[in-house]
């Protein structure tokens, strides 16, 4: 797949983040260090995300092949949702997904093994997925380590409390409170006023699956479609837009914070 | 482990509320996705002959079993992940369940990048 020409942009990206990485990470390391601190756009996030998978997919087909079997690789986007995944950093997310609380994951594709499978008898089919678990399992350790992601989230971790113990950062907290009590939020951040959407959707959500489950289908499309008549679900994704927006301005200002202290202890 | 399919239907629908909602449902093969965003209760869903349970089965793990099997239609596993920040992002399964007692997961804390907590469950329910 396009993972190594991928793999190769997304290098020459992390050199040009200008940032000399710390010696225990490796350039894919430092780069998803940077992603999971937000000093990279989502569209750097994405590719790295994709690229990852798509290089486990390239181990599982090596590996079952390795085992006389026969397995076509997953689109990425199969497996990952690079769309709706929650932006901070977009206004346009926020005024069409909020903070992505009242939204349904988008994953596009088929499974090319599909038909395999299909032919396939029960005790065939179970020593298929099982050969598929333990190579995916090993190919996932692979990835992992082939893109530093466990270093690159141990340092995340790091300076993530590093930066939030920061009395520049608690001042910039500060400032988000006041800013977002200033917008009608009186939430004491940002994730505290996600919770309040999850919690509202959580119930809301509740209800819709058990009318679709009594009209007999409760699958997504059927929620969906009875979601976009549903009062309850549509007041609250108008008010998490408008939380979303309202507070994006300050959620800006705090992060932007952030990212300059992060950016300085890498 | 993975897989597949939505149709896109839901995206061309008139309500902004129902194009987010079915941003990746439908297909072409009729399958049928049911997440529960945000929330970790378990659940059971039927589709055609089979049956299967989804649950969380340790804080970064979503679970789904097959507890009646009709042999040809099964089901993947999808995960809502947490990252550090608060943000999420949905994944899938490789493994597509079919056989009764098979399972597919998604480790929220292994096969991505964000690796908190599992938030919400899910599964992608199709034909073989």
């Amino acid at each position: 797949m396009a993972g190594a020409g991928l793999v190769a942009v997304l290098g020459a990206a992390a050199c040009a983040g200008g940032s000399t990485p710390p010696p225990h990470l490796s350039a894919h390391g430092q780069q998803l260090s940077r992603i999971l601190a937000g000093l990279e756009p989502k569209s750097v996030a994405d590719q790295f995300e994709l690229a990852m998978t798509a290089r486990q997919q390239q181990l599982d087909v090596s590996c079952m092949a390795a085992h006389h079997l026969r397995y076509l690789a997953q689109d990425p986007d199969n497996l990952v949702d690079t769309v709706t995944e929650t932006d901070f950093s977009s206004l346009d997310y926020a005024k069409t997904y909020g903070f992505g609380v009242t939204t349904f994951p988008h994953l596009t594709g088929t499974d090319p093994n599909a038909a395999a499978l299909a032919a396939m008898k029960p005790a065939q089919r179970d020593a298929f997925n099982n050969q598929l678990s333990a190579c995916d399992t090993a190919a996932g350790q692979q990835t992992d380590t082939e893109y530093d992601v466990t270093a690159a989230n141990q340092a995340y971790d790091r300076i993530d409390k590093t930066v939030r113990a920061d009395p520049a950062y608690r001042t910039a907290q500060d400032q988000w409170r006041r800013c977002a009590a200033a917008k009608g939020y009186q939430q004491p951040d940002r994730t505290t006023l996600i919770d309040s959407f999850q919690n509202k959707m959580g119930t809301i959500r509740d209800q819709l699956t058990a009318k679709a489950g009594a009209a007999g289908s409760p699958g997504d499309a059927e929620v969906a479609t009875l979601a976009g008549n549903d009062a309850a679900f549509q007041q609250l994704h108008q008010q998490e837009v408008a939380a979303a927006v309202s507070t994006f301005p300050c959620s800006q200002a705090l992060d932007a914070t952030y990212r300059r202290l992060y950016a300085a202890d890498q | 482990m993975r897989k597949m399919t939505m149709l896109k239907a839901g995206v061309a629908a008139g309500s902004v509320a129902a194009a987010l909602l079915v941003g990746s449902i439908g297909t072409a093969q009729a399958d049928t996705v049911v997440d529960h965003p945000n929330t970790t209760a378990s659940f059971s869903h039927s589709y055609g002959g089979m049956t299967a349970y989804i649950w969380k089965n340790t804080s970064t793990q979503a679970y789904v079993k097959v507890t009646k099997t009709d042999g040809s239609n099964g089901v993947n596993s999808r995960a809502q992940c947490e990252r550090g920040n608060g943000g999420t992002q949905w994944y899938q399964s490789t493994i597509h369940a079919v056989n009764l007692n098979a399972t597919s997961h998604y480790d929220c804390d292994h096969n991505g990048t964000y690796n908190r907590a599992v938030v919400g469950l899910g599964g992608d329910f199709y034909a073989s």
